[in-house]
């Protein structure tokens, strides 16, 4: 860690009486010259002479003494000290090494990097190695827990599946409040939204396929969140929501590296809700009918008379009981000699599901990165380019209706091996019919970018970067005639769907970078044009006599649906920064950008955004490295500016009509939306500050941020009374919102020696979110929705006060005494949903040839529980449907104090009328808060003595686990989604072999 | 090599100058031309094509595959209201309408009414505007719009203010004024309902385009108004919109019962085309039970709906069905006969002849015109296999008349409904049949999420 090298003392060795003065020159690794490090003398009793380097890195010392230690410091290197003994001649050169600390660690940032000891803003980073421990198939969901203010839900544990990313609270009420993605500069152009047309089974809850699952983990060397305003400022309208920026791996120059990896592995479901067995499930119908004081006959009970009550399947195990296969391949081939790098790779990733049929996710992945840069030329230009393609085949069908069929059931098969659909002529939904319903989507994403830049004047350098991003979805999914009930005389129908995204983007500009002695000073100025095109087009086909011709279009008797969307996005802004170090100490950073885009109305389409960051470093200051010799980093830092959210639509300002299905033998048409050409940008301010801190030679860094973002006229799809023809339309929301918070980071080193090393990595967020204020609130569509001074997530509904224990019926609070249960006047605050504190802390431990990584994730949540979606949906505990074994926990006979209320079955009863109230209560909510064994990770490396005789520059053997273990108290399928009936998220075990020659 | 460099330095240079150049007209840049998929109101209404187009979309939304109002909801959720229908399958929102117990709440009285005719509405609204404001369009063809969009338009309001009451009058498509209208008294909607149909009237082509009778024409527009005067008690007007009707010559009784309701049926004053590839009615797919042998029909025709048609009314055999399911007979409502078929065999029904006729034959016995309107009656009863009718005076006439519109118009539109609430007869009816009547639910609730979202609507009485 603090080892010292000097690589070369240019001096001649002789002659030792010279007079004591030293000249000579500070250098960096590259040889390149260090200016401002300060050279000093150090005695047994004072300080000595001082001094320090000039532009090109030269300083003299006179009157020195024998003996004198000579110190030579820059902020951001080690401390070089070597004695002044008989051997040491004039002139000396002096290469600092930069100190190998986390602080040091490049930090990619908008346009440019800095170090974590330079920034002036937030931002959050993982690492290659952050990643290449966690068995994912998708980049997204390595970083959960890892960065604070970053919430990350994954929707489920079907490959593809889409992960939702939340940075620092619900920005927008009801618009995109994903963060922005660009990935090696370029805009992604789905960025995180589903990029699926025709439904699977992976649109459960809203979800959908993830466009990242088109993006290989391993190809990316890191990725970093931004977050403040000093962060984010400098992308203008489109910074809202927080920057990621997901930077690719480049070759290194030396030898040339051909690297192999290979894993394998399998998964289960984590936590599937257990199911009513038989038993259970034919108690709780008779058990309803008998509260509702009905007697069970065949026409209102076929169940119980019909079918054989003896029989059990256990549909969960069947469905979501399976084991998924993983195998992952990766091989890259890098190095580079003066100037020139490359890297090329390729990776394949396979994944079976858990659901039964061949069902699966197979990803090929190829990328390049090509940099050539001629040490003393004005001339450097770099090339990546990455394709992937995915194909992904599932089900097209939810889950939900197949984990509620009966436990009893008839048969999967009927006698003859066919699908059987009925028993006693009770037709019932075949789990392994819906099985055959076939889903595939293609997906194609092709990323290129060139950078190449030219050195106009020393400092002065004018950058070009032209992007093109195209991803393209291709899907199809199929009802076969087999798949359906024979005595309903089906027909098979087919339906095709796709969408072509495509963005560009051309970013020239000039930076200019000044260094004297105490000063640094970086400009920087551009212009972005971006544009993004989105087609898509769906069809779908109906009437099909045989199996066969379903792949055919042209053989579909008829059309059921057919549609297309055409839109485009254009976005110009002109941009500048200004940054100015001085000392290695004041730093000052000033950024702003003019925005343009087409998303809004003529006159209305430019905003002008920007922001101002400052930042101390006063560890560097003499007293605090005098007063406080423990703290070997300090920096307070702060930040203020504001953002735009301009992800509301395309075209929402047109009074525009689209075309419905055709009437009579006439075209017709439709108006698509209600228009407001009126709408205009919203303000969201973002202050922040924060104090990083560092002990003992940085072995311990703390971070401890607070940030308050506040919004104003925000966009928002604003509620309608129907009365208007709509129900809702994108305006200007009058409310002030705001997001504040906590984040804390700690990472501390507790063990390093030779052979052990212990280091472990936490943080924590606090964040809260608040409505300041809403004039006129009361006569708005949202007076019944939100409550001023609390937070937007309230759970400002009916308050349910128990289950009757003489009825058995769920009982509320009659909160305005007029002896009625009624919305909105019985509405009450009773807290809110969403997470009061997450984070996560991992421990990694080298020892030996071993490295292990365990990283555990948590939440303190309140969440919607199993029964919010049992009477929210419909699938009330008592009526033909199975239930999660929870219902368990119900009213049975007067007395029981019970947290659900007796079963039922008939619409007219009592306990049936409970449901509506209950739909608009807070009974649906509970404490979803867990802690879960994210990551662990084990790995062996070969020793240096194997390694020589094998011909090999690295080898490492590894396990890898993921979801591991889940600690909680939820009661529900996965505390995170909170989907009941969703395929909860997978715990994955896998091992595999890295080999480098 | 060197040459190379320099020139693409040059290249990069005058690129990164032009680029430069472009940013001075970046306003052009970010306007957009409208998108390929969608048309804006400027060009939809440039050109009789897309004119004709936006109109005829109403018909299309109309024209739904889920039961909203105007695709069998009317039939379905006023015959659980009165005393037509009755559940097999109860869902709550429907036992709410067979109890007469609407919930402020219930989904399909604002989701499948409310909204829907609403939405209807705001298009009729837009058309109009924007039609007004056309400078382009053939004089012919903007006029006949126009008619169209007035005749729809006052066709929702005219269920609207049947089922609600007081309603806000919507009349033009600025959101900021109609987000906080308040409920406007029933009397100014059926004034505003009966001057859009007379204007309508005016513009009205004599026969709708296409020869079919799948769009509104003048007839339309004059049997709509016939039954608005009819509902407005000005017998005189009706029995003169209704003898304009009948004595067009255009419209005629189908001798067979089993045929009234084909595609372009001569009985046809107004039909709505299916517009789904495959499909005919809405009502046939929910109001016929699959084959399976546990399957019953969602809705049975009412044991005293069926003991009050006579012994050979060929109305119950062909307009009637039952279905044995688990040893027990249900019978539904069957005058719609084909699920699918291609092409459509069936077209849904709006308005037809036999409606007038007892139309005619109520304003005419209520202005004693008692001779008239018994032959009025007689044609329907004839039809229909029975004998004419015997009775005399006009007490019993008008009694004779209400049966025979609940007989001949029974699961159609809702007419049961709105018949015995404008005659004012729900309490006596339905108070006598089912032993949790309310007077109150003579009037749906004006839904809870829309009270919630304008609170300047007002709920009807008996809802608190």
């Amino acid at each position: 860690m603090r080892k010292l090298l000097i690589l070369a003392l240019l001096c001649p060795i002789f002659s030792m009486c010279q007079p004591l003065s030293v000249n000579g020159k500070v250098v960096n690794e590259n040889g390149e010259p260090l200016t401002g490090a300060t050279v000093a003398i150090q005695r047994a009793t004072a300080m000595g002479p001082r001094a320090t380097t000039d532009q090109n890195g030269n300083f003299t010392l006179t009157n020195l003494q024998l003996h004198d230690t000579l110190l030579v410091s820059a902020v951001g290197y080690e401390t070089f000290r070597e004695a002044i003994d008989f051997h040491f001649r004039s002139p000396v050169t002096v290469q600092l090494i930069r100190k190998i600390s986390s602080l040091d660690d490049v930090v990619v940032i908008a346009y440019g990097t800095t170090t974590r000891r330079f920034n002036t803003g937030n931002v959050g980073r993982i690492s290659a190695e952050d990643i290449s421990r966690q068995p994912v198939q998708n980049p997204l969901s390595a970083l959960e827990g890892r960065i604070p203010g970053l919430t990350v839900v994954q929707s489920g544990g079907l490959p593809g599946a889409s992960i939702s990313v939340q940075l620092r609270g619900q920005a927008s009420l009801t618009q995109g409040s994903e963060p922005l993605f660009i990935i090696d500069g370029v805009p992604f152009a789905p960025n995180n939204n589903s990029v699926n047309r025709l439904s699977s089974s992976l649109s459960a809850g809203g979800a959908g396929l993830s466009p990242f699952s088109t993006i290989n983990p391993a190809d990316i060397e890191s990725i970093e969140v931004l977050k403040d305003a000093d962060a984010t400022a400098i992308y203008g309208s489109r910074g809202a929501n927080g920057v990621i920026l997901i930077t690719t791996k480049r070759g290194r120059e030396g030898k040339t590296q051909f690297s192999l990896n290979y894993a394998a592995g399998f998964s289960k479901a984590t936590r599937p809700v257990p199911m009513l067995n038989t038993e259970q499930y034919l108690r709780m119908r008779r058990e309803a009918f008998a509260g509702d004081g009905v007697v069970p006959t065949v026409q209102n009970a076929p169940d119980l008379f019909l079918w054989d009550t003896t029989r059990y399947t256990d549909f969960r195990k069947l469905l979501l009981g399976g084991t998924a296969y993983t195998h992952t391949a990766q091989a890259s081939l890098s190095g580079g000699s003066a100037g020139t790098t490359f890297l090329l790779s390729g990776g394949y990733h396979r994944e079976t599901t858990v659901l039964p049929g061949p069902l699966s996710d197979v990803r090929g992945s190829l990328s390049l990165h090509l940099a050539h840069a001629p040490a003393h030329k004005r001339f450097s230009a770099e090339l990546s380019a990455s394709y992937a393609a995915d194909r992904n085949t599932l089900v097209n069908a939810g889950l939900s209706n197949l984990l509620t069929v009966p436990p009893h059931a008839p048969a999967l098969y009927t006698p003859e091996g066919e699908l059987n659909w009925e028993e006693g002529g009770l037709t019932f939904n075949n789990p392994l019919a819906y099985l055959e319903r076939s889903y595939r989507a293609l997906s194609h994403n092709l990323t290129s970018r060139l950078q190449a830049s030219y050195r106009v004047l020393p400092g002065l350098q004018l950058i070009s970067s032209f992007g093109y991003n195209v991803f393209r979805v291709d899907e199809a999914a199929r009802i076969p005639i087999h798949a359906q009930n024979p005595a309903q005389s089906p027909r098979g129908s087919a339906q095709w769907g796709g969408s072509h995204l495509q963005s560009w983007i051309a970013e020239p500009r000039l930076q200019y970078q000044y260094r004297g002695g105490k000063h640094n000073l970086e400009l920087l100025a551009g212009s972005t044009f971006q544009q993004n095109s989105n087609r898509g087009l769906s069809i779908g086909a109906a009437g099909y006599d045989s199996d066969a011709l379903l792949g055919s279009l042209a053989a579909a008797p008829g059309i059921s649906f057919r549609s297309n969307t055409e839109t485009q996005y254009h976005y110009t802004a002109a941009f500048g920064r200004i940054r100015y170090i001085r000392d290695g100490k004041y730093i000052l950073n000033l950024s702003g950008r003019r925005d343009g885009s087409s998303r809004f109305g003529p006159g209305r389409q430019f905003a002008l955004f920007g922001a101002l960051g400052a930042a101390w470093v006063f560890s560097e200051e003499r007293f605090v490295r005098e007063q406080l010799p423990f703290l070997s980093y300090g920096k307070l830092r702060g930040s203020y500016g504001t953002t735009g959210n301009d992800q509301i639509g395309d075209y929402r300002y047109l009074d525009a009509w689209s075309v419905g299905q055709p009437y009579g033998g006439t075209t017709t048409l439709y108006p698509s939306n209600l228009y407001n050409p009126q709408y205009s940008w919203e303000v969201n301010k973002k202050l922040e500050g924060a104090l990083e801190l560092g002990f003992f030679q940085s072995r311990v860094l703390l971070t401890a941020s607070w940030f308050r973002n506040r919004s104003s006229s925000q966009l928002v799809e604003y509620t309608l009374p129907s009365q208007t023809g709509f129900f809702s339309i994108t305006d200007n929301f009058p409310a002030l919102i705001e997001n504040r918070g906590w984040e804390f980071e700690l990472n501390t080193t507790n063990v390093a020696t030779g052979v052990f090393q212990w280091t472990t990595r936490a943080n924590l967020t606090v964040p809260r979110n608040e409505l300041l204020s809403f004039p006129g609130i009361e006569t708005s569509p949202y007076a019944a929705t939100y409550v001023v001074g609390q937070p937007l997530s309230v759970l400002y509904r009916l308050r349910v006060s128990g289950v009757d224990p003489a009825t058995g019926v769920f009982l509320f609070e009659d909160a305005n005494k007029n002896g009625t249960i009624q919305a909105p006047g019985d509405y009450q605050v009773s807290g809110f949903a969403g997470p009061r504190l997450f984070g996560g802390v991992g421990n990694t431990i080298r020892f030996r040839n071993w490295d292990a990584h365990f990283f555990v994730v948590f939440k303190k949540q309140t969440g919607a529980t199993y029964l919010n979606t049992l009477y929210t949906e419909s699938l009330v505990p008592g009526a033909m449907l199975n239930q999660p074994v929870y219902v368990l926990d119900r009213w049975q006979r007067p007395g029981d104090q019970t947290g659900v209320q007796r079963y039922t079955t008939t619409p007219s009863s009592d306990a049936y009328a409970a449901v509506s109230h209950f739909r608009r209560s807070d009974g649906g909510y509970g404490d979803a808060s867990f802690a879960r064994l994210r990551t662990v990770s084990v790995s062996y490396h070969f020793s240096p003595h194997f390694l020589r005789k094998a011909k090999l520059q690295a080898a490492r053997l590894y396990v890898q686990g993921q979801n591991l273990l889940t600690l909680t108290g939820y009661k529900g399928a996965d505390p995170e989604n909170q989907l009941l009936y969703a395929m909860p998220p997978l715990r994955t075990l896998t091992a595999g072999l890295q080999i480098t020659f | 090599m060197k040459h190379a460099v320099t020139y693409m330095t040059n290249l990069l240079c005058f690129c990164f100058l032009l680029i430069l150049f472009t940013l001075l007209s970046c306003k052009k840049f970010v306007a957009l031309e409208p998108p390929a998929d969608r048309v804006v109101s400027a060009t939809v209404f440039q050109s009789n094509e897309t004119a004709t187009a936006a109109v005829a979309g109403i018909y299309t939304q109309m024209m739904a595959t889920s039961p909203f109002f105007s695709s069998g909801g009317m039939s379905i959720y006023a015959g659980l209201s009165a005393d037509e229908l009755l559940p097999n399958l109860p869902t709550l929102a429907e036992t709410e309408f067979y109890t007469n117990r609407l919930q402020p709440g219930n989904g399909v009285v604002r989701l499948d009414f409310w909204l829907r005719l609403y939405k209807h509405i705001y298009q009729a609204n837009s058309c109009l505007e924007n039609l007004a404001a056309a400078r382009t369009l053939s004089p012919g063809v903007k006029e006949a719009l126009t008619g169209e969009a007035l005749f729809l338009r006052a066709f929702c309001y005219f269920y609207l203010v049947n089922l609600f009451g007081d309603v806000p009058l919507v009349t033009g498509t600025d959101y900021r004024v109609n987000a906080t209208l308040p409920r406007t008294p029933a009397q100014q909607v059926w004034a505003q309902i009966t001057e859009d149909l007379k204007a309508a009237k005016e513009v009205l082509p004599q026969t709708a385009p296409s020869g079919k009778r799948v769009r509104a024409d003048k007839w339309a527009a004059a049997a709509l108004l016939a039954r608005t005067y009819l509902y407005r008690q000005l017998w005189a007007e009706a029995e003169a919109e209704a003898r304009a009707v009948i004595g067009s010559g255009k419209f005629s009784l189908v001798p067979d019962v089993n045929a009234v309701f084909l595609a372009n049926s001569p009985e046809a004053i107004w039909q709505l085309a299916p517009v789904e590839e495959g499909f005919n009615t809405t009502e046939a797919i929910y109001l016929i039970p699959n084959t399976t042998i546990t399957a019953r029909p969602l809705y049975g025709i009412t044991p005293q709906l069926k003991a009050a048609f006579a012994a050979g009314d060929l109305r119950a055999s062909a307009w009637m069905a039952t279905k044995t399911a688990l040893g027990r007979s249900y019978t539904y409502p069957f005058k719609y006969k084909v699920k699918y078929s291609t092409p459509s065999v069936e077209y849904y029904t709006v308005l037809r002849y036999a409606e007038q006729l007892l139309i005619r034959a109520e304003a005419r016995a209520r202005q004693n015109k008692l001779e008239e309107a018994r032959a009025d009656l007689d044609s329907i009863r004839v039809r229909a296999g029975l004998a004419p009718t015997p009775v005399q005076d006009q007490a019993s006439l008008l009694a004779a008349i209400e049966q025979e519109r609940r007989l001949e118009l029974f699961a159609e539109w809702g007419h049961r409904w709105l018949d015995l609430k404008r005659t004012g007869r729900l309490d006596a009816v339905l108070g006598a049949q089912k032993p949790t009547w309310q007077p109150y639910a003579a009037l749906f609730p004006v839904p809870q999420s829309e009270i919630l979202l304008n609170p300047a609507l007002t709920q009807n009485g008996g809802y608190q």
